[in-house]
């Protein structure tokens, strides 16, 4: 294919001073371009779709800890612990620098809200039909920032067994793995 | 219509191109972007399962749940956090403390003696000054080995 000098013009839609026209104005659109664009982006955008939509929403600041073999998180209560507070459901339980310097394990405030909602979880249970008579799914999700010593979080962990949530998930952030050395 | 078709009907070869409506063709286009724009989760965020240990004795002994077992649970492996590097314990003996870089190595030779199937039952513990992070990564060692028994706690 024969290789030409550009025209001056950059869209031949747009006139040029000197055709003696009047000048347009409105300029045209390269509709193959546009066309090529929208579907790079419905493209991108359909590969980064997720159906589940945003399960846990982190506070600002918390920074989560990365980790490589980890799973697809499910919709569960959150439980979030950042450098100042420790939220439970978007409810503040208290500050986290004051449960830190704590000497008890119990949480009581975090203790209720667990409670009530296992309770809430248990009503909804007997409500449905499906469900009676089996065990409730008691799993909560820990988010909790990776600078925190590990104090807080095991604080955290025994009030949400005590509760009745003995299972959890920690929220991390995926990264991929380290290429292997031939 | 969004297409139009030549029916052809002249006395030329009946053409096979299609015309595509363009204009009903960026509508869409420009909804499924905005429709995806709106829901799109910039921020993936996975998760690492693990269950709580009542190695605490006083909270748990007052628990009111059942299910949590308050004996000594059996485990094959106690991994012990300490700021200074990780204590591994295979039933109660004491195989060695190690940093964070010898660790690698020394779990890689207990799977490799454990062969292929081996998932051993591992009690995960750390010290109160220990960074969060730092027990996210022995969690993330353990799960690459392919071990998936584990309980989380403190001592």
């Amino acid at each position: 294919m024969a290789i030409y000098a550009p025209d001056r013009r950059v869209n031949p839609t747009i006139r040029r001073k000197n055709t003696g026209g009047r000048k347009s104005v409105y300029a045209g659109l390269f509709l193959t371009s546009m066309v090529d664009m929208f579907a790079i982006l419905v493209i991108f955008l359909l590969q980064s779709f997720d159906a589940d939509g945003e399960l846990i929403v982190l506070p600002k600041g918390l920074e989560l800890p990365l980790a490589v073999n980890t799973g697809t998180l499910q919709r569960a209560p959150v439980l979030s612990v950042s450098r100042e507070k420790i939220e439970f459901e978007g409810i503040e339980i208290g500050r986290t620098l004051e449960i830190s310097a704590q000497t008890e394990w119990p949480i009581p405030k975090l203790q209720e809200a667990l409670k009530a909602y296992k309770a809430k979880l248990e009503l909804e249970a007997q409500a449905d039909p499906l469900k009676a008579g089996q065990p409730i799914d008691a799993k909560i999700n820990i988010s909790a920032d990776r600078r925190l010593q590990f104090q807080v979080i095991k604080k955290v962990i025994y009030n949400a067994s005590y509760a009745g949530f003995p299972d959890f998930r920690f929220a991390v952030f995926g990264k991929s793995k380290p290429a292997e050395n031939p | 219509m969004g297409v139009s078709i030549d029916q052809g009907g002249g006395k030329g070869r009946k053409s096979v191109d299609s015309e595509l409506n363009l204009i009903p063709f960026i509508d869409l286009l420009s909804v499924c972007i905005l429709f995806l724009l709106m829901t799109a989760v910039w921020v993936h965020i996975s998760k690492m399962s693990a269950f709580s240990q009542p190695s605490g004795e006083a909270l748990i002994s007052h628990s009111e749940v059942s299910s949590i077992n308050q004996a000594k649970e059996e485990r094959d492996y106690d991994f012990l956090i300490r700021t200074s590097g990780v204590e591994i314990k295979q039933d109660g003996r004491t195989l060695g403390q190690f940093d964070l870089t010898q660790l690698e190595a020394k779990m890689d030779q207990i799977k490799k003696q454990g062969g292929a199937a081996f998932d051993p039952k591992i009690s995960l513990r750390s010290a109160d000054d220990v960074v969060y992070d730092d027990v996210i990564y022995v969690l993330d060692q353990i799960f690459t080995r392919g071990w998936t028994k584990v309980t989380v706690g403190g001592f």
